[in-house]
């Protein structure tokens, strides 16, 4: 079980009162509502909470009233990419970690997500302890 | 005895080689059995031809033994002919030999014969077109005028002269005009079926059966009519000649070579038949006159009608050609057709492993999700269920994605089928979802409700739809994101089901607005030009258009154009 893992053990420091006591809370934009939902589940699961968005131009709205300490974001998106929110995001001059996600791995992206200020860059299917993992320590590099 | 038939040599296709044995034997005991068969026919010819004899005389009104022997020549490679030509000598003997003629006329007659058969053959052979197909007219007319007429004249001019050195005949030109007139009448009525069987030529399939059988019956009657019940000569009854001869037209247009040679070698035995009973026209006081006019009726009757089935079979193997290229044209398309859509699914392979990895990603992460929950105290039986119920849903989702692909990938034949050109529109829009969504391309649809149907093959129908909103995008890659935009119209006009698909694309240039529509054209880099030129030949097999123009906003409009079942 995942509770004897290394990953959750991070997890676990992450989830910790080191960030003043409440949930991390996730930030998940994917076009796709089922594939959206199904993070979601997974992160609460997880003891994660998790806002979704459809877009992200919705995303970027919703930044002035809520920031989440991480945002997983899918790279294709109708409109904005993932890879264009984290621009955005960057330029505004805002801290957050991000985990771009996708399901059509293409060469040269990787390495383009990770450049632009991405910490991890996961292919679809996520497994729940990699992609937990790669939050934990987005946060966690976030915080040090 | 493994069957074999005697297929020629000589013709495209099925009739390909020479005899062709169906199996297991090699080529020396298929050259051996044709040759032990040669030999047979070549022997129960000259039996035949003795049965053909006419009363106190030694004139037989046909003579095979010659006709087989050319027809086999003409069917056989020619460096087997000397292998049948010797396989035919001791038949020779021992027929001849059993009619009682001394040898030296045994000799000059098998002479005589390959003579005939050699020259008429390698006349032919030389002078028709190759390979030999012996359902052209040109063929036919070579085989009857040097195969049935020069050969046997002159041979028979070198055979009368020897006659006369032997003493066998009181001069020359009495031999030389029976042993024409029997050997022309022999190769009027045998090669044309002996080689047409040879070649595989189908002469009465299974459907005319009955219409044959009503024709050999006419023929048996005219011929008991003409040539059985009337009294000796031919005085009273000349019109009489002339009944059998639309039984013959019959035969010429309906059963083609073989049947005009049959029909007149069944007249002709009637007419033997008549003669040997002392009945008939032919029956007279002076059996030599009887018999060179019965053999010249034969033949003056058969060569026309020969000439005419030729043409029939000709006209009939034409369109039957043409038949089958057109076949084989539309099968090459389909085959082209399989493969540019194999290769645009190629194309799209990344779009559509995200299309299922989606699906997967929902899949997947429920179920560890429902896992955690599981392990969690107390269990949130609810939030698992919903969990559960999704992973259900997105497996049947992603079914669907492998179900179109699979569609999309196959190659057999579909039968047309009526199909909802919206429905099409629909599942094409699904396959190419998540091009679209890379791509930034955003799709405006205005389906007008209640279409009637259009007929088609769904597959093909998709490929279409598909080639024009992947080549829409592929237009749109340059423009600004905002400007992607695909509006995708049905309309329910007075000519069909109006499909039209507007990009605003780099859009085609004048002058190129048909040009993209032609093989090999493309304004792409890795383009082969074939996709819409396929997609046109896709259309017009629908009975519709396909066709391009300005679009209202910049880019390009195609229109698809079906018609609309009743």
């Amino acid at each position: 079980m995942w509770d004897q893992s290394p990953i959750s053990s991070r997890l676990q420091d992450v989830q910790s009162p080191r960030m003043s006591g409440r949930r991390l809370l996730v930030a998940i934009v994917d076009d796709e509502e089922p594939v959206r939902k199904a993070l979601r589940r997974l992160f609460l699961s997880a003891g994660i909470d998790a806002v979704t968005f459809a877009s992200g131009d919705e995303f970027l709205a919703s930044m002035s009233t809520r920031r989440p300490d991480c945002a997983v974001l899918d790279l294709h998106l109708p409109g904005l990419s993932g890879l264009d929110v984290q621009e955005r995001i960057a330029e505004a001059g805002i801290h957050l970690p991000t985990v771009i996600i996708t399901g059509h791995d293409q060469a040269g992206v990787a390495e383009r997500a990770l450049a632009a200020g991405a910490s991890t860059y996961l292919s679809k299917p996520l497994d729940d302890k990699v992609l937990l993992a790669a939050v934990a320590e987005a946060v966690g590099r976030a915080g040090q | 005895m493994s069957r074999w038939s005697l297929a020629p040599a000589l013709g495209p296709g099925r009739r390909k080689s020479i005899w062709v044995s169906s199996d297991r034997l090699s080529a020396f005991q298929r050259t051996a059995l044709v040759a032990g068969t040669v030999a047979a026919a070549y022997f129960l010819g000259s039996l035949l031809g003795l049965s053909f004899q006419f009363p106190g005389t030694q004139i037989s009104a046909i003579w095979p033994p010659n006709a087989i022997l050319l027809a086999t020549l003409l069917v056989t490679p020619r460096h087997r002919w000397w292998i049948y030509l010797l396989a035919v000598l001791p038949a020779h003997f021992l027929a001849q030999g059993l009619m009682g003629i001394p040898f030296p006329i045994v000799l000059i007659n098998f002479a005589g014969n390959v003579g005939d058969a050699l020259l008429g053959a390698l006349a032919v052979v030389h002078l028709a077109e190759q390979p030999l197909r012996f359902d052209r007219l040109r063929t036919m007319g070579l085989i009857m005028f040097f195969g049935g007429l020069v050969a046997p004249a002159l041979v028979s001019l070198a055979v009368g002269e020897l006659f006369v050195m032997t003493g066998a005949s009181p001069e020359p030109w009495l031999a030389w005009r029976l042993r024409l007139l029997t050997n022309t009448l022999a190769v009027f009525t045998l090669v044309p079926p002996i080689v047409m069987a040879a070649a595989r030529i189908p002469f009465i399939p299974p459907w005319r059966r009955v219409e044959a059988t009503a024709l050999l019956a006419g023929l048996l009657a005219v011929g008991t009519l003409v040539f059985v019940l009337p009294e000796v000569g031919l005085q009273q009854i000349l019109a009489l000649l002339y009944v059998p001869l639309p039984f013959l037209l019959w035969a010429a247009v309906r059963f083609g070579l073989p049947g005009v040679s049959l029909s007149v070698l069944t007249l002709g035995a009637m007419a033997m038949w008549g003669v040997l009973s002392g009945r008939g026209p032919f029956a007279t006081d002076l059996p030599i006159e009887n018999a060179t006019s019965l053999t010249l009726f034969l033949i003056v009757v058969c060569a026309p009608l020969l000439l005419l089935a030729a043409l029939v079979e000709e006209h009939r193997a034409t369109e039957e050609d043409r038949r089958r290229t057109e076949q084989e044209a539309r099968e090459q398309r389909r085959e082209l057709a399989h493969l540019t859509r194999v290769v645009m699914l190629g194309e799209l392979s990344g779009a559509l492993a995200h299309e299922l990895n989606q699906p997967l990603t929902a899949i997947l992460s429920n179920a560890q999700a429902a896992q955690r929950l599981l392990a969690m105290e107390p269990v949130d039986l609810e939030e698992v269920r919903d969990a559960l119920q999704e992973i259900a849903s997105e497996d049947i989702r992603a079914g669907a994605v492998i179900q179109r692909l699979r569609a999309m990938l196959k190659k057999e034949r579909r039968d047309l089928e009526s199909l909802d050109l919206s429905a099409i529109t629909w599942e094409v829009l699904a396959l190419a979802h998540s091009d679209l969504v890379t791509r930034n391309v955003s799709v405006i649809t205005r389906l007008a409700p209640y279409l009637p149907a259009v007929r088609g093959d769904r597959v093909q129908l998709q490929q279409v739809l598909l080639n024009l909103i992947l080549n829409a995008c592929e237009a749109m890659s340059g423009v600004a994101p905002r400007d992607r935009q695909l509006t995708l119209a049905i309309t329910h006009e007075t000519d069909g089901i109006h499909l039209s698909l507007g990009d605003r694309g780099v859009g085609i240039p004048s002058g190129a607005m048909d040009r993209v529509f032609e093989p090999f054209f493309t304004t792409k880099e890795h383009g082969l030009g074939l996709g819409l030129a396929i997609c046109r030949s896709i259309v017009v097999e629908h009975g519709g258009r396909l066709w391009a123009s300005d679009g209202e906003a910049g880019g390009a409009t195609f229109h698809l154009l079906l018609p609309a079942t009743a």
